[in-house]
Protein backbone atom coordinates (compact mmCIF):
# COMPACT_ATOMS: atom_id res chain seq x y z
CA UNK A 1 0.00 0.00 0.00
CA UNK A 2 1.37 3.42 -1.00
CA UNK A 3 1.46 5.98 1.80
CA UNK A 4 1.20 9.55 0.59
CA UNK A 5 3.24 12.13 2.46
CA UNK A 6 1.28 15.34 3.03
CA UNK A 7 2.57 18.67 4.16
CA UNK A 8 0.60 21.66 5.41
CA UNK A 9 1.38 23.32 2.10
CA UNK A 10 -0.23 20.42 0.25
CA UNK A 11 -3.30 20.84 2.39
CA UNK A 12 -3.39 24.59 1.75
CA UNK A 13 -3.03 24.13 -2.00
CA UNK A 14 -5.77 21.55 -1.97
CA UNK A 15 -8.12 23.99 -0.28
CA UNK A 16 -7.12 26.79 -2.66
CA UNK A 17 -8.17 24.72 -5.65
CA UNK A 18 -11.77 24.96 -4.46
CA UNK A 19 -13.70 27.46 -6.59
CA UNK A 20 -14.40 30.79 -4.83
CA UNK A 21 -17.80 31.06 -3.19
CA UNK A 22 -20.25 33.14 -5.18
CA UNK A 23 -23.24 34.52 -3.34
CA UNK A 24 -25.94 36.77 -4.77
CA UNK A 25 -24.84 39.61 -2.52
CA UNK A 26 -21.29 39.40 -3.87
CA UNK A 27 -22.57 39.53 -7.43
CA UNK A 28 -24.71 42.55 -6.60
CA UNK A 29 -21.72 44.32 -5.07
CA UNK A 30 -19.54 43.55 -8.05
CA UNK A 31 -22.10 44.66 -10.61
CA UNK A 32 -23.95 47.48 -8.88
CA UNK A 33 -21.42 49.14 -6.58
CA UNK A 34 -21.75 52.91 -7.00
CA UNK A 35 -18.72 54.97 -7.89
CA UNK A 36 -19.26 57.29 -4.94
CA UNK A 37 -20.46 54.98 -2.18
CA UNK A 38 -19.98 51.72 -0.39
CA UNK A 39 -23.18 49.85 -1.07
CA UNK A 40 -25.47 49.63 -4.10
CA UNK A 41 -28.86 51.32 -3.92
CA UNK A 42 -32.08 50.99 -5.86
CA UNK A 43 -32.04 47.21 -5.94
CA UNK A 44 -35.52 45.63 -6.04
CA UNK A 45 -36.84 44.55 -2.63
CA UNK A 46 -37.30 40.90 -3.63
CA UNK A 47 -33.72 40.68 -4.92
CA UNK A 48 -32.36 42.22 -1.73
CA UNK A 49 -34.39 39.90 0.51
CA UNK A 50 -33.18 36.92 -1.49
CA UNK A 51 -29.54 38.01 -1.18
CA UNK A 52 -29.88 38.73 2.55
CA UNK A 53 -31.57 35.39 3.21
CA UNK A 54 -28.81 33.56 1.36
CA UNK A 55 -25.94 35.37 3.04
CA UNK A 56 -27.50 35.06 6.52
CA UNK A 57 -27.80 31.30 6.02
CA UNK A 58 -24.18 31.26 4.87
CA UNK A 59 -22.83 33.23 7.84
CA UNK A 60 -24.78 30.99 10.22
CA UNK A 61 -23.30 27.88 8.59
CA UNK A 62 -19.85 29.42 8.80
CA UNK A 63 -20.35 30.34 12.46
CA UNK A 64 -21.46 26.82 13.34
CA UNK A 65 -18.56 25.34 11.40
CA UNK A 66 -16.14 27.63 13.27
CA UNK A 67 -17.58 26.49 16.60
CA UNK A 68 -17.35 22.86 15.55
CA UNK A 69 -13.73 23.22 14.46
CA UNK A 70 -12.85 25.01 17.69
CA UNK A 71 -14.13 22.01 19.62
CA UNK A 72 -12.83 19.32 17.30
CA UNK A 73 -11.40 16.29 19.06
CA UNK A 74 -7.96 15.13 17.84
CA UNK A 75 -8.15 12.71 14.91
CA UNK A 76 -5.28 10.23 14.59
CA UNK A 77 -4.10 10.12 10.95
CA UNK A 78 -2.95 6.55 10.60
CA UNK A 79 -2.60 6.42 6.82
CA UNK A 80 -1.96 10.06 5.88
CA UNK A 81 1.11 11.35 7.72
CA UNK A 82 1.43 15.12 7.76
CA UNK A 83 5.12 15.67 8.43
CA UNK A 84 4.82 18.99 10.30
CA UNK A 85 2.60 17.43 12.94
CA UNK A 86 4.39 14.11 13.33
CA UNK A 87 5.25 13.03 16.82
CA UNK B 1 -4.25 69.82 -13.38
CA UNK B 2 -3.32 66.48 -11.78
CA UNK B 3 -5.91 64.11 -10.23
CA UNK B 4 -6.24 63.94 -6.46
CA UNK B 5 -4.29 60.80 -5.39
CA UNK B 6 -6.63 60.31 -2.42
CA UNK B 7 -9.60 59.92 -4.77
CA UNK B 8 -7.58 57.51 -6.88
CA UNK B 9 -6.94 55.48 -3.74
CA UNK B 10 -10.69 54.96 -3.24
CA UNK B 11 -11.09 53.73 -6.79
CA UNK B 12 -8.07 51.48 -6.41
CA UNK B 13 -9.35 49.98 -3.14
CA UNK B 14 -12.84 49.49 -4.60
CA UNK B 15 -11.26 47.57 -7.48
CA UNK B 16 -9.26 45.39 -5.11
CA UNK B 17 -12.35 44.58 -3.08
CA UNK B 18 -14.29 43.74 -6.21
CA UNK B 19 -11.62 41.41 -7.58
CA UNK B 20 -10.72 39.55 -4.38
CA UNK B 21 -13.38 36.93 -3.47
CA UNK B 22 -12.54 37.03 0.23
CA UNK B 23 -12.76 40.82 0.50
CA UNK B 24 -15.89 40.84 -1.64
CA UNK B 25 -17.51 38.30 0.66
CA UNK B 26 -16.54 40.32 3.75
CA UNK B 27 -17.99 43.44 2.14
CA UNK B 28 -21.21 41.64 1.21
CA UNK B 29 -21.62 40.33 4.76
CA UNK B 30 -21.13 43.83 6.19
CA UNK B 31 -23.76 45.12 3.79
CA UNK B 32 -26.40 42.39 4.01
CA UNK B 33 -25.88 40.70 7.37
CA UNK B 34 -24.50 43.44 9.62
CA UNK B 35 -25.37 41.61 12.85
CA UNK B 36 -23.72 38.33 11.91
CA UNK B 37 -21.36 38.35 14.90
CA UNK B 38 -24.02 39.34 17.43
CA UNK B 39 -26.07 36.98 19.49
CA UNK B 40 -29.28 37.91 21.31
CA UNK B 41 -27.64 36.72 24.54
CA UNK B 42 -25.03 39.46 24.12
CA UNK B 43 -27.67 42.17 24.04
CA UNK B 44 -28.44 43.96 27.27
CA UNK B 45 -32.00 44.67 28.32
CA UNK B 46 -31.37 48.38 28.15
CA UNK B 47 -30.23 48.16 24.54
CA UNK B 48 -32.64 49.66 22.10
CA UNK B 49 -35.55 47.52 20.99
CA UNK B 50 -34.54 47.52 17.34
CA UNK B 51 -31.13 45.98 18.07
CA UNK B 52 -32.71 43.21 20.10
CA UNK B 53 -35.43 42.72 17.50
CA UNK B 54 -32.87 42.31 14.73
CA UNK B 55 -30.76 39.80 16.66
CA UNK B 56 -33.87 37.87 17.66
CA UNK B 57 -35.39 37.82 14.18
CA UNK B 58 -32.06 36.85 12.65
CA UNK B 59 -32.14 33.67 14.72
CA UNK B 60 -35.86 32.92 15.01
CA UNK B 61 -37.37 34.49 11.86
CA UNK B 62 -34.61 34.87 9.22
CA UNK B 63 -37.08 36.05 6.57
CA UNK B 64 -38.31 38.89 8.81
CA UNK B 65 -34.67 39.81 9.48
CA UNK B 66 -34.05 39.90 5.74
CA UNK B 67 -37.04 42.18 5.26
CA UNK B 68 -35.87 44.48 8.07
CA UNK B 69 -32.29 44.74 6.79
CA UNK B 70 -33.58 45.45 3.29
CA UNK B 71 -35.67 48.31 4.70
CA UNK B 72 -32.73 49.66 6.69
CA UNK B 73 -30.56 49.67 3.57
CA UNK B 74 -33.39 51.35 1.67
CA UNK B 75 -33.40 54.15 4.26
CA UNK B 76 -36.62 53.25 6.10
CA UNK B 77 -36.85 54.96 9.50
CA UNK B 78 -36.73 53.14 12.82
CA UNK B 79 -40.27 54.31 13.51
CA UNK B 80 -41.45 52.49 10.40
CA UNK B 81 -39.45 49.36 11.18
CA UNK B 82 -41.20 48.86 14.52
CA UNK B 83 -44.66 48.15 13.06
CA UNK B 84 -43.14 46.08 10.26
CA UNK B 85 -41.32 43.69 12.61
CA UNK B 86 -44.15 43.60 15.17
CA UNK B 87 -46.71 42.97 12.43
CA UNK B 88 -44.70 40.13 10.89
CA UNK B 89 -44.08 38.40 14.23
CA UNK B 90 -47.76 38.82 15.14
CA UNK B 91 -48.67 37.26 11.81
CA UNK B 92 -46.59 34.21 12.76
CA UNK B 93 -48.70 33.70 15.89
CA UNK B 94 -46.97 35.71 18.63
CA UNK B 95 -48.86 38.97 19.23
CA UNK B 96 -46.36 41.80 19.72
CA UNK B 97 -47.24 45.43 20.43
CA UNK B 98 -43.79 46.98 20.38
CA UNK B 99 -40.15 45.98 19.97
CA UNK B 100 -39.20 46.94 23.53
CA UNK B 101 -41.32 44.09 24.87
CA UNK B 102 -39.05 41.59 23.10
CA UNK B 103 -36.27 42.23 25.63
CA UNK B 104 -37.86 40.08 28.29
CA UNK B 105 -38.50 37.00 26.17
CA UNK B 106 -41.65 35.97 24.36
CA UNK B 107 -44.56 38.04 25.70
CA UNK B 108 -47.54 35.90 26.66
CA UNK B 109 -51.03 37.05 27.57
CA UNK B 110 -52.46 35.92 30.88
CA UNK B 111 -56.19 35.29 30.58
CA UNK B 112 -56.55 33.42 33.88
CA UNK B 113 -59.69 34.00 35.94
CA UNK B 114 -59.28 35.70 39.31
CA UNK B 115 -62.34 34.46 41.14
CA UNK B 116 -61.35 36.19 44.40
CA UNK B 117 -61.09 39.60 42.74
CA UNK B 118 -64.34 41.64 42.57
CA UNK B 119 -63.00 43.46 39.48
CA UNK B 120 -63.04 40.18 37.59
CA UNK B 121 -66.84 40.07 37.81
CA UNK B 122 -67.15 43.66 36.65
CA UNK B 123 -65.11 42.76 33.57
CA UNK B 124 -66.95 39.45 33.04
CA UNK B 125 -70.53 39.91 34.26
CA UNK B 126 -71.65 37.01 32.07
CA UNK B 127 -69.98 34.47 34.39
CA UNK B 128 -71.87 35.56 37.52
CA UNK B 129 -74.99 33.36 37.00
CA UNK B 130 -72.80 30.37 36.16
CA UNK B 131 -70.57 30.76 39.23
CA UNK B 132 -73.61 31.32 41.43
CA UNK B 133 -74.41 27.64 40.81
CA UNK B 134 -71.17 26.85 42.65
CA UNK B 135 -71.95 29.10 45.62
CA UNK B 136 -69.82 32.03 44.50
CA UNK B 137 -71.48 35.40 45.04
CA UNK B 138 -69.31 38.43 44.17
CA UNK B 139 -71.91 40.81 45.67
CA UNK B 140 -71.46 39.39 49.15
CA UNK B 141 -67.99 40.88 49.83
CA UNK B 142 -66.60 44.21 48.77
CA UNK B 143 -62.85 43.55 48.65
CA UNK B 144 -62.36 39.81 48.27
CA UNK B 145 -64.81 37.30 46.91
CA UNK B 146 -64.99 34.14 48.96
CA UNK B 147 -64.50 31.04 46.82
CA UNK B 148 -65.08 27.82 48.79
CA UNK B 149 -62.80 24.88 48.08
CA UNK B 150 -65.89 22.87 47.24
CA UNK B 151 -66.53 25.20 44.32
CA UNK B 152 -63.18 24.25 42.81
CA UNK B 153 -63.79 20.56 43.46
CA UNK B 154 -67.22 20.64 41.86
CA UNK B 155 -66.06 22.94 39.05
CA UNK B 156 -63.21 20.63 38.07
CA UNK B 157 -65.50 17.62 38.21
CA UNK B 158 -68.18 19.18 36.00
CA UNK B 159 -65.60 20.51 33.56
CA UNK B 160 -63.93 17.08 33.27
CA UNK B 161 -67.29 15.48 32.57
CA UNK B 162 -68.34 18.09 30.00
CA UNK B 163 -65.07 17.90 28.08
CA UNK B 164 -65.77 14.23 27.40
CA UNK B 165 -69.15 14.94 25.81
CA UNK B 166 -69.67 14.46 22.06
CA UNK B 167 -71.92 17.54 21.92
CA UNK B 168 -69.89 20.60 20.98
CA UNK B 169 -71.96 23.04 23.06
CA UNK B 170 -71.42 21.06 26.23
CA UNK B 171 -67.70 20.76 25.53
CA UNK B 172 -67.59 24.54 25.12
CA UNK B 173 -69.25 24.93 28.52
CA UNK B 174 -66.62 22.51 29.82
CA UNK B 175 -63.88 24.82 28.52
CA UNK B 176 -65.63 27.78 30.15
CA UNK B 177 -65.48 25.98 33.50
CA UNK B 178 -61.87 24.91 32.86
CA UNK B 179 -61.01 28.57 32.34
CA UNK B 180 -62.89 29.73 35.44
CA UNK B 181 -61.29 27.05 37.63
CA UNK B 182 -57.86 27.24 35.97
CA UNK B 183 -57.76 23.60 34.94
CA UNK B 184 -57.32 23.81 31.17
CA UNK B 185 -53.60 22.85 31.38
CA UNK B 186 -52.78 25.83 29.16
CA UNK B 187 -50.73 28.49 30.99
CA UNK B 188 -52.11 31.39 28.96
CA UNK B 189 -55.66 30.36 29.86
CA UNK B 190 -55.04 29.33 33.47
CA UNK B 191 -52.61 31.94 34.80
CA UNK B 192 -53.43 35.49 35.78
CA UNK B 193 -50.94 38.28 35.12
CA UNK B 194 -49.22 38.06 38.53
CA UNK B 195 -48.78 34.30 38.34
CA UNK B 196 -47.48 34.54 34.78
CA UNK B 197 -44.95 37.17 35.90
CA UNK B 198 -43.46 34.74 38.39
CA UNK B 199 -42.59 32.24 35.66
CA UNK B 200 -39.36 32.75 33.68
CA UNK B 201 -40.44 33.86 30.21
CA UNK B 202 -39.86 31.73 27.15
CA UNK B 203 -36.73 32.70 25.25
CA UNK B 204 -36.63 33.51 21.54
CA UNK B 205 -34.85 30.23 20.77
CA UNK B 206 -36.37 28.36 17.87
CA UNK B 207 -37.84 25.62 20.08
CA UNK B 208 -39.39 28.11 22.51
CA UNK B 209 -40.83 30.11 19.62
CA UNK B 210 -42.47 26.99 18.19
CA UNK B 211 -43.83 26.09 21.64
CA UNK B 212 -45.15 29.63 22.22
CA UNK B 213 -46.95 29.65 18.86
CA UNK B 214 -48.58 26.32 19.71
CA UNK B 215 -49.48 27.50 23.22
CA UNK B 216 -51.03 30.76 21.98
CA UNK B 217 -52.93 29.04 19.18
CA UNK B 218 -54.35 26.50 21.63
CA UNK B 219 -55.24 29.28 24.10
CA UNK B 220 -57.03 31.21 21.36
CA UNK B 221 -59.04 28.12 20.51
CA UNK B 222 -59.93 27.48 24.15
CA UNK B 223 -60.93 31.10 24.78
CA UNK B 224 -63.10 31.05 21.65
CA UNK B 225 -64.82 27.94 23.05
CA UNK B 226 -65.14 29.66 26.45
CA UNK B 227 -66.88 32.60 24.84
CA UNK B 228 -69.15 30.37 22.75
CA UNK B 229 -70.00 28.20 25.76
CA UNK B 230 -70.93 31.15 27.96
CA UNK B 231 -73.02 32.68 25.20
CA UNK B 232 -74.83 29.39 24.59
CA UNK B 233 -75.63 29.00 28.29
CA UNK B 234 -76.96 32.57 28.39
CA UNK B 235 -79.30 31.98 25.48
CA UNK B 236 -80.30 28.40 26.24
CA UNK B 237 -82.25 28.24 29.52
CA UNK B 238 -82.77 24.48 29.16
CA UNK B 239 -79.03 23.93 29.06
CA UNK B 240 -78.47 26.20 32.04
CA UNK B 241 -81.14 24.32 34.01
CA UNK B 242 -79.50 20.99 33.16
CA UNK B 243 -76.12 22.29 34.26
CA UNK B 244 -77.63 23.61 37.49
CA UNK B 245 -79.18 20.20 38.13
CA UNK B 246 -75.88 18.36 37.67
CA UNK B 247 -73.96 20.87 39.82
CA UNK B 248 -76.56 20.37 42.58
CA UNK B 249 -76.11 16.61 42.31
CA UNK B 250 -72.38 16.93 42.73
CA UNK B 251 -72.71 19.16 45.78
CA UNK B 252 -75.27 16.77 47.30
CA UNK B 253 -72.89 13.87 46.75
CA UNK B 254 -70.00 15.81 48.26
CA UNK B 255 -71.93 16.88 51.36
CA UNK B 256 -71.84 13.65 53.37
CA UNK B 257 -68.18 13.13 52.44
CA UNK B 258 -67.09 16.39 53.99
CA UNK B 259 -64.34 15.87 56.51
CA UNK B 260 -64.51 12.10 56.28
CA UNK B 261 -61.85 9.72 55.13
CA UNK B 262 -62.62 7.13 52.53
CA UNK B 263 -62.86 6.59 48.80
CA UNK B 264 -63.81 9.42 46.50
CA UNK B 265 -67.49 9.41 45.68
CA UNK B 266 -68.54 8.47 42.15
CA UNK B 267 -71.26 10.25 40.24
CA UNK B 268 -72.68 9.55 36.82
CA UNK B 269 -73.64 12.83 35.18
CA UNK B 270 -75.92 12.95 32.18
CA UNK B 271 -75.87 15.68 29.56
CA UNK B 272 -78.66 15.95 27.03
CA UNK B 273 -77.87 17.83 23.84
CA UNK B 274 -79.99 20.96 23.72
CA UNK B 275 -80.83 23.29 20.86
CA UNK B 276 -79.12 22.38 17.61
CA UNK B 277 -77.65 19.21 19.10
CA UNK B 278 -78.28 15.65 17.95
CA UNK B 279 -81.96 15.47 18.74
CA UNK B 280 -81.95 15.41 22.48
CA UNK B 281 -80.62 11.94 23.17
CA UNK B 282 -79.25 11.58 26.67
CA UNK B 283 -75.49 11.08 26.77
CA UNK B 284 -74.01 9.80 29.96
CA UNK B 285 -70.56 10.49 31.13
CA UNK B 286 -68.57 7.60 29.62
CA UNK B 287 -67.18 6.70 32.99
CA UNK B 288 -68.15 7.25 36.55
CA UNK B 289 -67.00 10.65 37.65
CA UNK B 290 -64.56 10.88 40.50
CA UNK B 291 -65.06 13.87 42.73
CA UNK B 292 -61.78 14.45 44.44
CA UNK B 293 -61.95 16.29 47.71
CA UNK B 294 -58.32 17.30 47.46
CA UNK B 295 -58.67 18.98 44.07
CA UNK B 296 -58.43 22.75 44.20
Amino acid sequence: MTRALWTVEDLRECLLTLPPLELKGMALLRERRPADGFFPTGIPRATMVEAITEITAYTERARRMGEALANLAPIPLLNQPVLEYGL
Amino acid sequence: MTANPLLDTYTFLAGVVRDDPFLLLANAVAWLDPLWTLDADDMELEDDGLGIALTVTRRAFPDIYAGAVERIRAGVSKAALDPFICGEITRRGIPLDNLESMSYGIPLDAAGALLEDPDFYRQHPDVVPLLALFGIDPEREMYTVEVPDAAYTAGHAVADSLLKQPDEHWRQVGWALSWLYSSSQNSVVDLDYDSMSEIPPLSWDTEDVAFAIELIEEANGIMADVSAGLKWLQHTPAAFAQLAHNVRRIFQKMKPMKGKAGDDPRIRLEWTPVGDGDGGATVADPEFLHVRRDAA
